[in-house]
């Protein structure tokens, strides 16, 4: 008798460590935008110089006719040397006037502009940048190698901004600051520039101060040739995350990789749900692929880099495995409302108020991160969990209030809650971490019906963003687990892309 | 870190003083959360 109440009421705890293992994300989330407030102490600006390498600026392109040439021309007006600059194109056998296009260019710009054609494409975008790197590894010419994407637009400093961190011959490879640069953009673009705040100029600038860079973006990678050899050359292909085992092998080959703020770089980025999740959906594969990949440097501290602190793998497997926590406390909150529902109650409490600290803490500093972008994307900034997840937080943190405000609203509508209503509710609320990435896929089926266009974007606003790339995170697990095959579903670009005057 | 020879330093007075103002930024966020517990605290809890 002793034994099965000892095994209960371990078991009862269980539950609530299962619920507070979510406070996790929440706290690695907030001691990452901390790390942004020491970066005026420890940055990399110290040991910058006037460096500028010839540069070999590499475009995978795809049936790209509606913007290559428009960033040619931009990539022209870079304030760089252009004797030091050439910039090639790989055309993935465009089957479209990309390759007209670029013979124009090549006119035009006669000695910077390279045409690299694969006449047979479509194996994805680390072949076709391997193809181009090749070609330019067989002569001494290329320095520095940027790799960009085709509709990305760079600020005209950008370029400089980031060579000066190759001055030192211990940082291997630099990345921008992508910023969402869509005319016109809709709800979700908005949704994205403010996503960007938190994972590019917030995120990146803390993995400066710690050291280990989690990623370079894809639109916007500078290597230093000696880098590129030391990492064999090419570009792995075995995965979606080209851009992520590059950053990984230059940092266990021994070199720094560094986030440039002030290098920014325009990009246009999906506009419905549909094409966000097919982008989304390969980065994460992608991610599943590097974590497993990778398995050997989890949580194991070498000298020689920072990918195997402990830090740094908390940081890793928060993002990765957030959905997974989000189950575990759904399921964990509704076992402990069935044995004990007083501490149910409490544990929830505890969760959301500190879900609530961290959430104002780290929107009103994301916010303030980048002013100029935050000015057309607050709304989205405070919406980002969604706006059930902001009741949940205002009910947890000011219960008096809420209650008065709830008991206020359903006299004033003329019905009085019972006591089955207000467990229904409790329970809405316990299960909402796990529902609402299901609920946010509805708004993906929804959007192609008609009703779709007004019904989908109030879902997002309601679901929120954060609960839709966690049900994106979930369906790369069933991808992966499925050996689904990776198809390199290209994001639709119109080409509408633009930089503030 | 090894050391290296750099020329002509590049200036980065503005990127220093933006980061700086990123510093007090974060101070402030810091400071509107404390507010918010104790005024939980004190009147709304």
């Amino acid at each position: 008798m002793i034994l099965l109440h000892g095994i209960a009421l371990g078991g009862k705890w269980l539950l609530v460590l299962f619920v507070m293992i979510g406070i996790v994300p929440l706290l690695a989330a907030s001691y990452q935008f901390l790390l942004v407030a020491l970066h005026s102490r420890h940055n990399h600006y110290g040991r910058v110089g006037d460096h500028l390498p010839r540069t070999a600026i590499l475009i995978p392109a795809w049936n790209e006719e509606a913007v290559i040439g428009a960033s040619i021309d931009r990539l022209m007006l870079l304030d760089y040397p252009r004797d030091r600059l050439r910039i090639c194109v790989v055309d993935d056998a465009s089957t479209d006037d990309t390759p007209k296009v670029i013979q124009a260019k090549i006119a035009e710009y006669p000695g910077n502009v390279v045409h690299m054609r694969r006449e047979k494409g479509g194996q994805g975008k680390a072949h076709t940048l391997n193809h181009g790197l090749a070609i330019l590894l067989e002569d001494d010419w290329m320095e520095a190698l940027l790799v960009m994407d085709a509709d990305v637009i760079y600020e005209p400093p950008s370029l400089k901004k980031m060579t000066r961190h190759l001055a030192d011959p211990e940082v291997g490879a630099v990345t921008a600051y992508i910023k969402e640069g869509s005319r016109p953009g809709n709800y979700m673009t908005r949704f994205i520039g403010y996503e960007y705040i938190t994972a590019q100029a917030a995120a990146r600038r803390s993995q400066n101060v710690f050291g280990v860079l989690a990623c370079l973006a894809g639109g916007a990678q500078l290597h230093s040739r000696v880098n590129i050899e030391a990492i064999g050359g090419r570009i792995d292909t075995s995965s979606l995350a080209e851009d992520t085992f590059t950053t990984f092998k230059t940092q266990l080959a021994g070199r720094r990789v560094v986030f440039e703020p002030n290098a920014v770089v325009w990009a246009e980025e999906p506009g419905s749900i549909d094409s966000l999740w097919k982008q989304r959906l390969r980065w994460a594969r992608g991610n599943v692929q590097v974590t497993k990949q990778f398995k050997h440097l989890w949580f194991r501290p070498d000298p020689g880099h920072r990918l195997g602190s402990f830090t740094f793998g908390v940081f890793w497997f928060c993002l990765f495995l957030l959905p997974v926590i989000m189950i575990l406390i759904s399921a964990s909150l509704v076992a402990l409302y069935f044995i004990d529902f007083p501490l149910s109650w409490e544990t929830f409490h505890l969760l959301w108020i500190v879900a609530g600290l961290c959430y104002v803490f780290t929107t009103l500093f994301a916010l303030l991160i980048d002013t100029d972008t935050s000015r057309h994307t607050w709304k989205e900034g405070v919406l980002f969990p969604g706006l059930i997840s902001i009741a949940i937080i205002a009910y947890a943190c000011f219960p008096r209030p809420a209650r008065w405000c709830i008991h206020t609203s359903t006299d004033l509508m003329g019905f009085h809650l019972t006591h089955g209503d207000i467990h229904l509710a409790i329970l809405f609320a316990y299960i909402w971490l796990a529902a609402s990435m299901p609920v946010a896929w509805t708004a993906r089926l929804l959007e192609p019906r008609r009703a779709g266009r007004y019904l989908s974007p109030a879902i997002v606003y309601i679901v929120g963003y954060g609960p839709l790339l966690c049900g994106v995170t979930f369906n790369s697990y069933i991808k992966e687990l499925r050996g689904a095959a990776m198809t390199w579903d290209k994001t639709e670009k119109s080409g509408k892309v633009g930089m503030p005057a | 870190m090894k050391e290296f020879d750099v020329t002509e330093q590049t200036d980065v007075a503005d990127e220093m003083a933006y980061e700086r103002g990123l510093t007090v930024k974060a101070l402030v966020a810091l400071a509107v959360v404390v507010v918010i517990v104790l005024v939980r605290q004190r009147y709304l809890g």
